[in-house]
Formats: C-alpha cells, sequence, structure tokens
C-alpha cells in the first residue's frame, strides 16, 4: 500500500494496478481459450407434448412416490424458462423435485413472424389451456398446480379466474398484476410506449430491442460495472463459466408476439384493467376474485423489472381465504440464481407447493446435490458476493 | 463536350442557386426571423430542372457522344482536375485546427465542436476558390460563385448557431442544452424549408419510390434530431455525475493515493451514477425525449421498409406485408379450426353425459 502525497506514489499505485491487470489478462486469456461448459437446463427432463413453437416437458421425478398433484410452470414470454434450472448449483426445479413434486414446465420457444397475430386470449385460452388439459389427463388429477413466473404469473392468474375448476393450486412468483405503480421505470416508460405503432412496424417486437430497453433500465451496472468485474475475475474460470452461463440467458430472447404484446402492454400497463375489473379475455371478464383456491404470493423485495408494489396487490385481489405472501431480499434473478435462492428461497417455495400437494413425507431416492466448485485464491470471497449481487438485482 | 458540360454546369448552377436561398432561409429561422414560407419561390428552381432536361435531351446527349472522341482534351482535362483536387486536399486538411482561433493549444486534443464546425465553414472560404478550375472553360465562375454563396449562408447560420452556443456558455448553462439547441434549430430549419420539397407532390413513372424515398429522408431528419436530444441527456447525465464525484474525489485522495482510494473511487462513480440516472429515467423530461425517439425511430424504420416493398414489386419475391396477410388468415383458420375442435369435444361430452343418464 501506498501513503504518501505525491505524483511518484500515483505512478507507483497506477503501475502496480496495471501489473495485476496484465497477469489477470494473460491467466484469463488461458481461461477464455479453453472449452467452457455453459450448459444449462440439464435436469433430466422428456418432452411430452408440443404444439405449434411450444414444448411441454416433465421433469423426472427424484422420489419414489411424487406429490399426486402436479404442478406446471408457466414462464414469461420474455426469456427464457432454463432460468429455473440455470446450473446443478443454481437450480429451482431441482429443490421442487427433491421436495417431491411432480414437475411440469412449458417452454414458450421462440415465435417467428408467422406468429405475430397470437393474442393473450390464444396463449391463455389456447396454449396454456391445452397443458393444462394434457397434464390433468395425462396424471389423472382434475386440477393441477400452476405455478406462473414473471409475465407467466400474470397469465397464470388470469387463466385461474377463467378456469378456476381446473386448478387446485396457484403460485405466482415476480409477477406483475397492479402495473400502476411509479416505483418501477418500465411502469414509468411504458405509458410513453405506442405499442400500436411499434408491432405495425415490427411485426414482433424483437428481443433485441426488449433486451435494450432492460439494460436502459440501470445502464451503468449492466453495460459497465458488470464488464468490469468480469475482467477483474477472469482468470477464475468458475467465475468466467458461470458468467457467460448468466450471460447467454441474458440475451437469449425471444421476439414478442405482435398482438399479444400491444395487448398486454396497453390493457395492463398502461389501462392497468386486470386490477380494475376491466380486461377481458376474449368474450370473458376476468374477476381475479374467482380465485379461491389456495394462493402463493412471491416477490423480491429489491426487484427492478417488476417491483414489490407491482406483485404485493395480488394477494387482496383474490378471492382466496388460503393466501400466503413470500417476500425475499433480493432482485428479480437472484430470487433463482443467489446462494440463498438454494439454501431459502426455494425450499420455502417448495415447501409451500409440497404442502399443498401432498402430506406425507417423501423420500429421496437420488439426491442430486452438486456442490459449487472451489473458489480461486485470486478471487476473494467479498468481491465475487458483490459481482454476485450485480446480476442478481436484475 | 464543353457544351454538354456547360448543360449539365448549368443544371448545377440553378440548383445551386436554390439551395443557396434555403440556406439563406434557414439562417432566417435561425436568427429568430419570421421565415414568409409562401415567398420561397420554387418556380426558379422547376424552370432550371425543365431547362436543364430540355438541354440535356435536345443538346446536351448527341453533343456529349461527339465529345468523348476528343481524348487528348479529356486527358488535359482530368490532369488539371487532379491537380486542383491536390490543392483542394491541402486546404482541408488545414480545417482540423482552424477551429483553435484563441491560441490555447492545450484545447487541440478536445475541440469543442461548435467551434469547429465555425471554422470549417469559415475555411470555406478560403479553399472554394480552389474549384476554380475544375469544372475547366465549362462555367467555372459561376459555379465557384454559386457555391461561395451557398458557402456563406452556411457560415451565417453556423455562427447564428455559435453566436447562441457561446451566450448559452456565459449563462452556464450545461453543454449538451447547446448541442440540443442546435438540433432544434436545425430541426426547426429543416422542417420550414426542406419539408416543402420532401412532400412536395411526385410525378412520372418513379414517383410512388421517390415519395417514399422522401419520406425516408424525412423520417431519418427527425429520428436524428430526437437521437440528438435522447443521448444528449443520457450524456448530459453523465457529465453532471462525473462532476460531482469530482467534487466529491478530492476528500478520497486527500491523504494519501492508495488501492482503497482507487476502489472508494470507482464505488462513489457506480453510486453517484447511479442515483443520477435513476433521477434522469424516472423525470417526464426523460420520458418524453424517449417517446420522441422511439416513435421517430420508427417511423424511419417504416420509410426504410415501404420503400423496400416498393423495390420488391417488380421481382418475383413475396413481400413482408403480402406473406402478413397470409399469416393473418392462418391465424384465423387455426383459430376457427380449435374452436370447433372445442365444440366438438364439449358435444361429445355432452353426448356421452346423456348416454349415461339413459342408463
Amino acid at each position: 500500500m501506498v501513503a504518501t502525497n505525491s505524483t511518484d506514489q500515483f505512478s507507483e499505485v497506477m503501475a502496480n494496478r496495471f501489473v495485476k491487470f496484465q497477469e489477470r489478462m494473460l491467466q484469463g486469456t488461458k481461461v477464455l481459450t479453453e472449452p467452457l461448459d455453459t450448459t444449462s437446463d440439464t435436469t433430466p427432463k422428456d418432452e411430452v407434448l408440443s404444439v405449434d413453437r411450444w414444448k411441454l416437458y416433465h421433469y423426472r421425478p427424484v422420489v419414489r412416490d411424487p406429490a399426486a398433484v402436479p404442478v406446471l410452470i408457466f414462464y414469461a414470454l420474455i426469456n427464457r424458462y432454463y432460468m429455473i434450472d440455470l446450473q446443478p448449483d443454481r437450480s429451482m426445479v431441482k429443490k421442487f423435485l427433491e421436495a417431491g413434486l411432480d414437475v411440469y414446465v412449458l417452454d414458450w420457444g421462440h415465435p417467428a413472424r408467422l406468429d405475430r397475430y397470437l393474442t393473450m386470449e390464444d396463449y391463455i385460452d389456447g396454449y396454456m389451456d391445452q397443458a393444462v388439459d394434457f397434464v390433468r389427463k395425462r396424471s389423472g388429477q382434475d386440477e393441477i398446480t400452476i405455478y406462473g413466473i414473471c409475465q407467466g404469473g400474470t397469465f397464470s392468474s388470469i387463466y385461474t379466474a377463467v378456469h378456476p375448476e381446473k386448478v387446485k393450486n396457484l403460485a405466482i412468483m415476480v409477477a406483475p398484476i397492479d402495473f400502476h405503480t411509479d416505483t418501477g421505470l418500465l411502469n414509468v416508460w411504458s405509458h410513453c410506449l405506442d405499442a400500436d405503432k411499434m408491432v405495425d412496424t415490427f411485426g414482433n417486437v424483437p428481443g433485441s430491442f426488449m433486451n435494450m430497453g432492460f439494460l436502459l433500465l440501470n445502464p451503468l451496472r449492466l453495460m459497465f460495472q458488470k464488464y468490469v468485474d468480469f475482467i477483474d475475475h477472469m482468470d477464475d474460470k468458475n467465475f468466467v463459466t458461470n458468467f457467460s452461463r448468466m450471460e447467454k440467458w441474458i440475451f437469449d430472447s425471444p421476439d414478442q408476439t405482435g398482438e399479444a404484446f400491444k395487448q398486454f402492454v396497453k390493457c395492463m400497463y398502461q389501462e392497468n384493467q386486470l386490477v380494475k375489473g376491466e380486461f377481458v379475455l376474449g368474450n370473458r371478464l376476468v374477476n381475479l376474485k374467482n380465485i379461491t383456491q389456495p394462493v402463493l404470493n412471491v416477490f423480491a423485495e429489491k426487484d427492478h423489472l417488476v417491483p414489490p408494489d407491482c406483485s404485493r396487490p395480488f394477494t387482496d385481489l383474490v378471492g382466496s381465504k388460503d393466501k400466503k405472501v413470500l417476500s425475499f431480499p433480493t432482485g428479480h434473478i437472484g430470487l433463482f440464481t443467489s446462494s440463498k435462492s438454494q439454501t431459502k428461497y426455494a425450499p420455502a417455495i417448495a415447501q409451500w407447493l409440497a404442502d399443498h400437494s401432498r402430506e406425507d413425507k417423501v423420500e429421496v431416492i437420488k439426491p442430486i446435490e452438486q456442490k459449487a466448485k472451489p473458489i480461486k485464491k485470486t478471487t476473494t470471497r467479498k468481491k465475487r458476493r458483490h459481482t454476485q449481487e450485480v446480476v442478481n438485482e436484475l | 463536350m464543353s457544351q454538354s458540360s456547360n448543360t449539365f454546369v448549368d443544371v448545377a448552377i440553378g440548383l445551386q442557386k436554390q439551395w443557396s436561398e434555403a440556406l439563406s432561409n434557414i439562417s432566417n429561422v435561425v436568427s429568430g426571423e419570421k421565415l414568409d414560407l409562401n415567398g420561397l419561390d420554387t418556380a426558379p428552381i422547376s424552370k432550371a430542372w425543365s431547362e436543364g432536361i430540355r438541354q440535356i435531351v435536345d443538346n446536351g446527349l448527341p453533343k456529349s457522344v461527339a465529345a468523348t472522341m476528343k481524348l487528348p482534351d479529356f486527358l488535359e482535362h482530368v490532369n488539371q482536375t487532379t491537380s486542383n483536387y491536390t490543392s483542394l486536399f491541402d486546404q482541408w486538411s488545414q480545417i482540423p485546427h482552424m477551429g483553435d482561433n484563441k491560441g490555447d493549444k492545450s484545447d487541440r486534443s478536445t475541440p469543442n465542436p461548435v467551434d469547429w464546425f465555425k471554422g470549417f465553414t469559415n475555411s470555406m472560404q478560403s479553399w472554394l476558390p480552389a474549384y476554380e478550375g475544375l469544372p475547366g472553360a465549362t462555367g467555372a465562375n459561376a459555379w465557384q460563385q454559386a457555391m461561395t454563396a451557398m458557402a456563406g449562408n452556411w457560415t451565417r447560420l453556423v455562427n447564428d448557431l455559435g453566436d447562441r452556443v457561446n451566450t448559452n456558455g456565459a449563462n452556464e448553462k450545461p453543454e449538451t442544452d447547446q448541442a440540443r439547441h442546435f438540433y432544434e434549430s436545425w430541426l426547426k430549419a429543416y422542417e420550414s424549408t426542406m419539408g416543402p420539397f420532401v412532400n412536395m407532390t411526385t410525378i412520372g413513372p418513379a414517383r410512388y419510390e421517390v415519395e417514399k424515398l422522401n419520406k425516408g429522408a424525412d423520417t431519418y431528419m427527425k429520428y436524428q434530431a430526437a437521437s440528438a436530444d435522447f443521448y444528449g441527456k443520457m450524456y448530459q447525465t453523465g457529465m453532471e455525475a462525473l462532476q460531482e464525484v469530482m467534487s466529491e474525489s478530492n476528500n478520497i485522495f486527500s491523504d494519501d493515493v492508495t488501492d482503497e482510494g482507487f476502489n472508494k473511487f470507482y464505488h462513489l462513480l457506480m453510486t453517484v451514477g447511479e442515483r443520477r440516472y435513476h433521477e434522469l429515467f424516472s423525470s417526464p423530461l426523460f420520458c418524453q425525449s424517449l417517446e420522441s425517439f422511439i416513435n421517430t425511430g420508427l417511423d424511419w424504420y417504416q420509410a426504410r421498409n415501404d420503400m423496400t416493398e416498393e423495390m420488391l414489386k417488380s421481382t418475383p419475391i413475396v413481400t413482408q406485408s403480402q406473406a402478413d396477410e397470409i399469416y393473418r388468415e392462418m391465424h384465423s383458420l387455426k383459430k376457427r379450426l380449435m374452436e370447433l375442435e372445442r365444440t366438438q369435444r364439449n358435444q361429445g361430452a355432452h353426448d356421452q353425459g346423456d348416454t349415461d343418464g339413459s342408463h
């Protein structure tokens, strides 16, 4: 450490930093030129249904006698579903399976221009209903548990309100319900979006366009600090692998089908029709009070994309008596990928789901616990935690 | 050759004069004088065009064929032109330093763009004479006069803007306000003068293409102005954040220059930057700018698509809007099919229920 006031000392500090930087770059070059395993979505599963662009997967249970009531996960149309199974040691779905749940997930896939006229009705009353019917039939259950994430949570709430007879439990996670809040920039900006013009021009709204909007929410962190941190740790193969995997997910952004996007922006973000009880799906008025099933509402307290004010009111809007709120001190993505997501968040959610799906205890037959790789000496824990927080608070 | 060249030069001079007049109007707008659009006489430009076309058809084309036979004259002209261009480039190479009229060499690394632009336009007065002789004995003086007149108008425009910018600077207004002011003035001037031209009714076999081309140019100009405003706000916020950080960083480095100091500085930079940008992004002014940025960008994108579609019409390729019609029809059919299937399922279940009930 240097501790005098002079230009020479300044030069010395700079020179030392530069030398360290050079060392990291050299080591980092080695790391980056070696093959990196950035695969996600590795928990074993089977494709059980495929319609148009979407596919329904069934995760192979890891307990002898999984819960009778299956859980069907609906992710958002934005980004991809495999955030729930990003890597073996950061996998929400793995925690669900270990809790004895029988889990299905719907992958919306990447829409093409052909799909630009798909509406919310097509998604909710068409595709989601098809998937629910399939799972009901396959599991032999009249009612199943629906787990909606982000926009998938909004869709799931609407679905449950119009098809309550098919849903046993409803859980939503970081789902925007009350859109009229000024605590989220997306909510503020959406009022100056001309969704009609956007869809008339683009057809499907490009994923890259959406990404620019998300990056703009916090440009310094997401376009600068994150990459500075990456350079700081580029000699750590484990860090680089995880970073690359996350980057791959962030920019794996499907285009948004035109009509559905338009409807979502206008009816939800701009007019807040769901909360006002004015939203019409097809020819049915959607009333959230129709939801009388047990409800779990999960949100993140530091969520910049869907602020708590957006999700919290849901619990008061439904007609259920069995209601539970789980709020965690993390960000939108941190709920899935932070270290606590594996030790606290996912287990708490899984517990609620398991309690509402079966009561008997389960016997684990195939533990998939995989420890994180050891941290190299070149990276301090403090620094790593800080970098992870940047990603988690997305 | 000289006669045919004269024909082209005459047309060019005619157009040049009109541009000059248009630029003069731009200067007037910028100076705050009321622009009398009705007084903008478009007749001369039409006349220049029609006269030029007539001359080309009647005289220029046949004579140009004969003129190309005079190869030695042509080569001499090329040689002379090359020499003149060399001289011209020499003049241009001096331009980067022309904005530096205060004699402060330290400013050269970060030239003031307005000063640079002023220097550039002022320099036109000196390098324009190098054009003399370029067209040889084909109306060089007239060409040069027209160019000089145009340069005069540009110089006035830029000087006006420059003065305003400097005045704003004296009032300690942020640098980006000046940039925004420049683009606002430019857009106002553009809409007042060029707008009527690009929106002019087009005729002839290529009228649809020209209409779309004009629209594309128009939307592009508006997009440029909107993006200047948008990026100006982003830049200004970054600069303000940096100023705040710099003023606070004195405390960090007051005692020692240490690694911890750098880390604190970086943390401060991120914290302040994040706060400043969040304030900006939450403001109605930014929303307005974002709206304009996106909408003008979409207009430009659409104009570009329209132009592409127009060009594709003459080819055996399906255009995007034709494909969209098919997609819409397919979507409607699929929906109808799903409804029928659902009805059939429900009917089947109903019939089954009836049958069961009968037993």
